[in-house]
């Protein structure tokens, strides 16, 4: 049994746990804080993962600050549907849920109900344009349908209301990883969405952004994409992501939202503000460098650190907080130490590692 | 700039050490730096029990590593970082080498250099 403290990097311990099947002891969880014990999404989250594995045991005492977890095997399957609440965004539930379902006995079809854009997690849009090709380039997944997500309904917090169609595949286990060349930004794309507020909104944060990025690159492309009536979830909100991408066929990817209404209390930013924002944001990415922007590289690591016993080695800009957190914890659960070699003058680091092997334990080779 | 960089974990040729020097497990000692009066000493006193963080401080952010209770994200809160750098002259000009707009044998000596060696 491994022991850890707090509520911090939660949902990678609970995702370690299941696929090293190690149970796992968290205590103190925010015991000083006024509003002790885990919270409203953090049992979210372990309903959902109740849902794709089969006999899975979660105990929480009476206050909430000590969880044991104990790992049952992953099932996955289709027709699933979960209400992610309104507390968190879809990319919170999706961290997790994805590494999960990779090593599941069936492919998973979810649909999931809730906050779809918001700025704490990386919104679907990111999920769909970024993080989703990254999984396919490093597990080389060639069947792009296969690792597909639909947005029906969008939904922006505090109301929520989005809908959305998550379908995962299931790998046998994973290649090597081998990514060094960063390349150059060769194009922009991106998508500016609005709910429940003038339609004209999405055009002006395009103008933003393009009146930052067309200083750069004369490719830049935003889509934009209104959504009407019953498919604007039940808060107004707007917003947009970019993805850059690069030579190489890497993607380099930021996002920025307007925050929610209050009501009585007129914005200081306007649309054009907020396509700024997400502009400078991927600057600053693409700035970093690394062959991911910063919220992917904890799931590049984890993807290394699960892969096979050869070695998988990337580049990456300047760690992220999540990704040093990831770090300790695939050492802790794993057993997988990454060599870790900066480069000063490009202020990169490679990370490099013999991966775990883990495999699919339900999909034995005979 | 000093923000970003405090965000960020580049800390050299130490930066192994630095990120396996705290283990993810906990072990008997604590590491919660900054959460004021925490002791788990048997002399805990009554005072302390009944001590609460403020709720603004309850939720540590997300970039605190000693925290143990920091929130879990994954994604750099756009407060932590200072934007506005990018509206200053040059400030996007220097950046030029890592687009296709720019100088592609700079960007081919910065793909070709490996590691630093020690």
């Amino acid at each position: 049994m491994l022991k850890f403290r707090g509520s911090q990097h939660f949902r990678q311990r609970l995702v370690c746990a299941t696929l090293s099947g190690r149970p796992i002891r968290i205590d103190g969880i925010r015991e000083q804080d006024e509003n002790p014990g885990i919270r409203d999404y953090e049992a979210c989250l372990l309903r959902l993962i109740e849902k794709v594995t089969d006999g899975c045991v979660v105990e929480i005492n009476e206050t909430g600050t000590t969880l044991r977890y104990r790992p049952g095997l992953i099932t996955g399957g289709s027709g699933l549907t979960h209400d992610c609440g309104k507390a968190r965004g879809m990319g919170y539930f999706l961290e997790p849920l994805v590494c999960l379902a990779l090593f599941g006995k069936k492919p998973l079809s979810v649909t999931l109900r809730g906050i779809t854009n918001d700025s704490n997690d990386p919104n679907v849009d990111i999920w769909r344009t970024a993080t989703f090709p990254l999984i396919r380039r490093l597990l080389a997944l060639e069947d792009a349908d296969s690792l597909s997500l639909k947005v029906y309904k969008r939904g922006a917090p505090p109301g929520g209301g989005g809908e959305v169609h998550v379908r995962v595949p299931v790998a046998r286990s994973l290649p090597p990883i081998s990514l060094l060349e960063e390349g150059m930004v060769k194009r922009v794309r991106g998508i500016a969405y609005s709910m429940r507020v003038a339609p004209a909104a999405s055009n002006r944060m395009v103008d933003g952004a393009r009146g930052v990025l067309n200083a750069m690159l004369a490719d830049v492309f935003v889509f934009t994409d209104h959504m009407p009536g019953h498919e604007a979830g039940d808060s107004p909100g707007y917003g947009l992501s970019l993805v850059g991408e690069t030579t190489t066929g890497l993607l380099i990817s930021s996002q920025a939202s307007a925050p929610p209404a209050v009501k009585g209390e007129k914005s200081q930013l306007v649309p054009e503000d907020i396509g700024k924002q997400a502009a400078y944001m991927l600057l600053e990415e693409v700035q970093r460098g690394g062959i991911c922007d910063s919220m992917h590289q904890g799931l590049v690591i984890l993807l290394c650190a699960l892969g096979p016993e050869e070695l998988n080695e990337v580049r990456l800009g300047p760690l992220a907080p999540h990704a040093v957190r990831t770090l300790r914890h695939v050492k802790a659960f794993f057993g997988v130490t990454f060599s870790v070699k900066p480069q000063a003058a490009s202020k990169t680091v490679f990370l490099s590692c013999i991966g775990a092997g883990v495999k699919n334990v339900s999909k034995r080779i005979s | 700039l000093e923000k970003a960089s405090a965000l960020f974990s580049s800390r050299g040729a130490n930066l192994q050490s630095y990120i396996y020097g705290t283990s993810a497990l906990a072990n008997g000692q604590r590491t919660d730096k900054g959460g004021g009066t925490r002791s788990l000493d048997a002399d805990d006193s009554d005072d302390d029990l009944f001590k609460v963080r403020s709720s603004a401080s309850a939720e540590r952010p997300a970039h605190d590593l000693d925290a143990e209770d920091a929130v879990d994200t994954a994604v750099i809160s756009m407060a932590d970082l200072d934007l506005d750098r990018w509206q200053a002259d040059g400030a996007m000009e220097a950046l030029r080498d890592r687009f296709v707009t720019g100088d592609w044998e700079a960007a081919e000596r910065r793909a070709a250099a490996g590691p630093d060696q020690e």
